[in-house]
């Protein structure tokens, strides 16, 4: 049924009418903000002490702290060129239904492979799980199994050609799930962190691209810093800069093309993510002179240490997202993408298939749950 | 020979609608141009063969818009010519006549059964009584179409008269049962008559059927002639038939042609009845008074009324005792004083009767020795051309044919009469044709109960004497007298009266009006009637040489000296 | 029998045509008015006419002509990897089943997900050589398609292969029973003839003078 109208108009109204209030609070906490950010200047090593401090008292916090790079530095575009080979990998899924008949899920990997002066490459991966497969598996957990192969799709791809080479994937590099007991989950998880291992073996620079961040890893890492040491984790709790995001922050700094400073993620995570995977990010405008728009890239710590990587990086990512005009995305992130989505029209095609095979050998596919039945019943296409 | 060998037999058609009483209908599956109005079309269906003539052409469409467009300018020549065979087409319509019971196909099983059946008896020829059915095909006639309605040419008693347009197939037409009753030859002038009545002469005199009695009012058929747009000779019968044609001339000294006849015949005064006057009503332009005086005549004098009257001067008189001017005795004026008749009337009747009076070929007394002489030729077997010479008026035919016909007439009937008394001991008299032209000078309305003609006409052939008239203008002759007519040739006819006279008395025709008005001249008849098992339209054969070497042998072909003496072995 | 490449699978289906869905690069793309067989489990054979291909709007394209210029391997990747989503509309025409060709629709409609093939020479010149051209009226009677041009297509792919089979009279044949078919719709019979005159197949009045 459609929404009552009258009742949201009701609420529309008293929401417009609160937001210029709003606004002002906003305009407020991200003048603050920017204060401390800029009190910052050469303080990286104070920062960096304080947030370690209270990651040990906090196991829960999330943060940014500070790399070699200076905290305000803004990095222009590089020289460099981009890489010569640039990859991306995506995966969708198909998650098991109970309603439906038989049962099934399917994770599906693409990816493409783009190098200079030759015709880029697509690649499918296209699994089907079934029975043990999908027995007791969460959504979650399929996730997960399509994160792992999107991962080792990629390291298979890294594995041909020489030179600078880039691999992206759509989202954060931190996976980061509840800990679980589920032993299964844990290897998973094991074989996740063994593809960024081997991709940094392979040298190829591993990068996670998010496209609209709301992240506030660096705000959280300002309240900390706007007072005393004492009261830092009563702030970190109660959040005088809450609402404030870290694109927010940054919007007027960084011009078309420029990157913030390197920043580390301080987080539970990153027990499993150590060493030269300990996480980092950095924040990039792709957009326009009237139109920033900032991304934020995460990559592992031993991309960090090489400055040459990071540019080649910086470069490469500039050149991706100026190929898509006026919404600048990484082209080759999305074709990716089409090449690895699977839609409904799949989806029941590949029921039917079931269907069939299952028939075929004498199994009946049972009968559609009554919910799923109902469902089904509006918006089947007949075919004119 | 045929003109078109591919034509016979053709498939031209089927039939999608029509009836018994409107005509059937039959979309043509060829070229409209391939069929005319007047071809003989067959259509076998259900174990019969129809038989029928083309009346009517129509074009149609399955839309008028395809007929309206020109979509060969728009399409490629193909696809035009495949769009309009579909979407255009052309209709006839075939004016059904005769059916014929053709039984199942030869060597089926239903066909021996069919003809054991029909073993012996002739396959009848039926007036059409049913249809065919939806998508019969229709197809041209062929030769043995033709033979099987009309007779095969080469059998005895089969005359051809001409042949179909379309395949130039022979189409006979038995005279022996043609001349049964009086029939006529219809034409507008120069629409070929007199040729086509030769041929008919020709036919009949060379298969002795009859003794033909000719009047031959404009010296056409005794002699050879010249056609008049063509300059070519004509042959007459008399040069073809020689001494069995006898050429009788009107009065003494009356030349044909620069030729001398046979012999001559003057009409007697006593052989004029006052019939015969009344039959002049017109052309003499005399009043209603006329009877009376003319029965008065007769009263007074009985057989010679005509010389006396001829006697008698108008205005003739004398002077009394008193000096005062009465009638002469010998004067019209005095007789009728006498009789009780009108002077007026009796002097106007004088003056107007001084041109019969006048007629160089009326001579006192009577015309025995010739009109026996004639008589006896007939009864014979010779025919009689009777030449006008140049007694060529309305007033000489209307009175020479009248009284002569009546007086051959009356012979015939007292021979039959005679004959029917005693079969075995008389001699059967002898079928007797007499041919008149201009017809309707002697057979319309007003004359047609008074002349001898509408009497054999209506008689038929009771008394073996039957009628060919010759005629360009039907609608005058009597319809009554028009529709005891057997069988009529007509050629081409453009006045609507005439048309529908010709048509008179025959169930049905208005199929074929438009025909006659569609004839080609000299070309083509339609010929129809009693005599003709179903209408049918023809290409008349030449009055030629290769006409009379046909019907007479080659004795006809004038050879040269050369050849003579070949032929006798030098 | 050519089994010819897969053109791509049912979508939906139903007795008097399906939808096939595919992803064909430019070069290897089906023909409009092309004639094609749908193999089914029994062995039987499905035929039908393509009467509709519509190709969606990409999205990413429209997005890369906004770019200031597009290196040469977006291109490339775009004309020959990416393949354009396609659906291919077919009308059914008839179907073939043990080794004999009906013209009648097909009794049962494919299930989704049967392979399209195009038809070869020899499928194409035994199906329109069977029977009386009846499988015409299928596509005279289908609503709301280019009927015209379906026919026009059609009757040039059969013809040709008819003519170089020595069966030249077939075009005229077909042709002629269109005209019949059409013969009390004189506003679609001008527009069939009319696209009929384009496919100049009646140049040389054909083989069959």
């Amino acid at each position: 049924m459609p929404v009552d109208f009258q009742q949201i108009r009701n609420q529309a109204v008293e929401m417009g009418r609160q937001a210029p209030e709003q606004m002002q609070r906003s305009r407020t906490l991200l003048q603050n903000a920017l204060e401390v950010f800029e009190s910052l200047g050469d303080r990286s090593e104070e920062v960096r002490e304080r947030v370690q401090k209270a990651a040990a008292e906090d196991k829960k916090l999330r943060c940014a702290f500070p790399s070699s790079e200076p905290i305000l530095d803004s990095i222009s575009e590089p020289d460099c060129s981009p890489a010569e080979v640039t990859l991306a990998a995506d995966g969708s899924q198909i998650n098991p239904s109970r309603h439906e008949a038989a049962d099934f899920g399917v994770v599906n990997c693409g990816a493409l492979r783009m190098a200079t002066e030759e015709l880029p490459r697509e690649f499918v991966q296209s699994h089907l799980l079934y029975f043990e497969d999908i027995e007791g598996k969460s959504e979650e957990m399929i996730a997960l199994m399509r994160d792992v192969s999107e991962r080792k799709l990629l390291v298979d791809l890294a594995k041909e050609g020489s030179g600078s080479a880039v691999a992206l994937t759509d989202g954060m590099l931190d996976i980061y799930r509840e800990p679980r007991q589920d032993a299964e989950f844990n290897r998973r998880f094991d074989d996740y962190l063994a593809s960024l291992r081997a991709l940094a073996e392979l040298k190829t620079i591993v990068a996670g691209y998010v496209d609209k961040p709301r992240a506030d890893l660096l705000v959280r890492m300002l309240e900390l810093m706007d007072g005393t040491e004492e009261d830092m984790l009563q702030r970190a709790r109660e959040r005088p800069l809450g609402g404030v995001t870290d694109a927010m922050l940054l919007h007027g700094r960084l011009q078309p093309g420029m990157r913030s400073a390197v920043f580390g993620i301080e987080s539970s995570s990153s027990e499993q993510f150590n060493g030269p995977l300990r996480l980092h990010f950095f924040y990039l405008n792709v957009g326009f002179e009237n139109l920033p728009q900032l991304a934020r890239v995460e990559i592992p710590a031993w991309v960090v240490e090489d400055p040459a990587l990071v540019d080649t990086l910086h470069a490469t990512l500039l050149f991706q997202c100026r190929m898509t005009g006026s919404v600048p995305y990484p082209y080759i992130l999305h074709r990716a993408h089409e090449i690895a989505v699977v839609g409904l029209a799949e989806r029941e095609q590949i029921g039917a298939m079931i269907d069939i095979e299952l028939r075929r050998n004498g199994v009946d596919p049972g009968i559609r749950s009554s919910k799923q039945f109902m469902k089904d019943l509006a918006g089947k296409a007949r075919y004119e | 020979m045929t003109e078109n060998p591919g034509m016979e037999g053709k498939n031209i058609g089927y039939i999608v609608g029509g009836g018994l009483r409107e005509s059937l209908r039959v979309r043509l599956t060829v070229d409209p141009q391939e069929v005319q109005e007047g071809a003989f079309v067959v259509v076998e269906s259900g174990g019969w063969s129809f038989y029928g003539l083309v009346t009517d052409l129509a074009l149609g469409a399955t839309d008028p818009r395809f007929a309206d467009e020109q979509s060969e300018e728009r399409l490629p020549a193909e696809l035009a010519k495949l769009l309009h065979g579909q979407t255009l087409y052309t209709t006839l319509e075939m004016l059904p006549a005769l059916m014929m019971e053709t039984g199942p196909e030869p060597g089926s099983p239903a066909y021996m059964e069919w003809a054991n059946a029909h073993l012996g008896g002739d396959e009848k020829v039926l007036p059409v009584k049913t249809i065919p059915s939806h998508h019969a095909i229709a197809r041209l006639a062929r030769s043995s179409d033709i033979a099987q309605i009309f007779g095969a040419p080469g059998v005895e008693g089969n005359f051809v008269v001409g042949t179909t347009r379309e395949q130039d197939l022979a189409v006979c037409v038995n005279l022996k049962k043609m001349i049964q009753r009086s029939a006529g030859i219809f034409g507008a002038t120069g629409s070929g008559k007199s040729f086509l009545t030769r041929i008919v002469l020709a036919g009949l005199i060379h298969n002795d059927l009859a003794s033909t009695l000719i009047f031959d009012m404009h010296n056409e058929y005794g002699w050879d002639d010249t056609a008049s747009d063509t300059n070519t000779k004509v042959a007459g019968l008399r040069n073809k038939f020689g001494a069995r044609v006898r050429i009788v001339g009107l009065g003494r000294d009356n030349t044909v042609r620069g030729q001398t006849p046979d012999f001559y015949l003057e009409i007697g005064e006593e052989d004029i009845t006052p019939e015969d006057i009344e039959l002049l009503s017109r052309t003499l332009n005399l009043r209603e008074t006329t009877p009376t005086t003319l029965e008065a005549l007769q009263q007074s004098f009985g057989k010679s009324w005509f010389h006396e009257f001829s006697q008698m001067k108008v205005g003739a008189v004398v002077e009394d005792e008193n000096g005062k001017k009465v009638p002469a005795a010998d004067s019209v004026a005095y007789w009728a004083n006498q009789n009780g008749v009108n002077v007026a009337a009796a002097e106007g009747l004088r003056s107007k009767l001084s041109r019969v009076f006048n007629l160089p070929y009326v001579v006192s007394g009577q015309m025995e020795n010739a009109l026996q002489t004639i008589i006896a030729d007939l009864s014979a077997g010779k025919h009689i051309v009777f030449s006008f010479g140049k007694h060529e008026s309305d007033l000489d035919y209307l009175l020479v044919t009248n009284i002569l016909t009546r007086r051959i007439r009356e012979t015939w009937g007292k021979r039959v009469n005679e004959f029917r008394s005693n079969p075995g001991k008389v001699k059967e008299p002898r079928q007797l044709v007499v041919v008149v032209e201009e017809a309707h000078k002697l057979l319309n309305r007003e004359m047609a109960s008074q002349t001898t003609f509408s009497t054999i006409a209506r008689e038929m052939r009771k008394y073996y004497v039957t009628l060919l008239v010759i005629d360009q203008r039907p609608s005058q002759i009597y319809d009554e007298v028009m529709s005891q007519l057997g069988t009529r040739i007509s050629g081409w006819l453009g006045d609507e009266d005439d048309i529908h006279a010709v048509l008179s008395g025959l169930a049905g025709r208005d199929a074929l009006r438009g025909m006659l008005a569609h004839l080609q001249p000299k070309e083509e008849v339609l010929m129809l009637g009693w005599g003709v098992p179903m209408p049918i339209l023809l290409r008349t054969r030449r009055y030629d040489d290769e006409f009379w070497k046909e019907l007479l042998g080659k004795e006809t072909e004038k050879k040269s000296p050369e050849e003579n003496l070949k032929t006798l072995g030098y | 029998m050519m089994a010819g490449i897969e053109i791509g699978r049912a979508l939906r289906s139903s007795i008097t045509g399906c939808v096939v869905g595919c992803r064909v690069s430019q070069l290897d793309a089906p023909e409009f008015g092309g004639m094609v067989s749908i193999p089914l489990d029994d062995g039987s054979k499905i035929f039908g006419l393509i009467t509709d291909i519509h190709i969606d709007d990409d999205g990413l394209v429209r997005q890369l002509v906004t770019a200031e210029n597009i290196s040469s391997e977006v291109i490339e990747d775009n004309r020959l990897n990416r393949n354009v989503p396609v659906e291919i509309s077919v009308l059914f025409i008839g179907f073939e089943r043990e080794g004999s060709y009906s013209h009648l629709l097909p009794p049962r409609p494919p299930l989704s997900l049967l392979a399209i093939y195009p038809c070869g020479d020899r499928e194409i010149g035994g199906f329109t050589s069977a029977g009386r051209l009846g499988y015409l009226r299928h596509i005279l009677r289908a609503v709301d398609l280019p009927v015209a041009e379906i026919l026009a297509a059609h009757l040039r792919q059969a013809g040709a292969i008819q003519n170089k089979n020595g069966n030249g009279d077939w075009v005229e044949a077909a042709t002629r029973e269109l005209i019949t078919l059409l013969r009390d719709d004189y506003a679609t019979l001008n527009t069939v003839l009319g696209s009929l005159a384009d496919t100049h197949l009646y140049l040389q009045g054909g083989s069959n003078d």
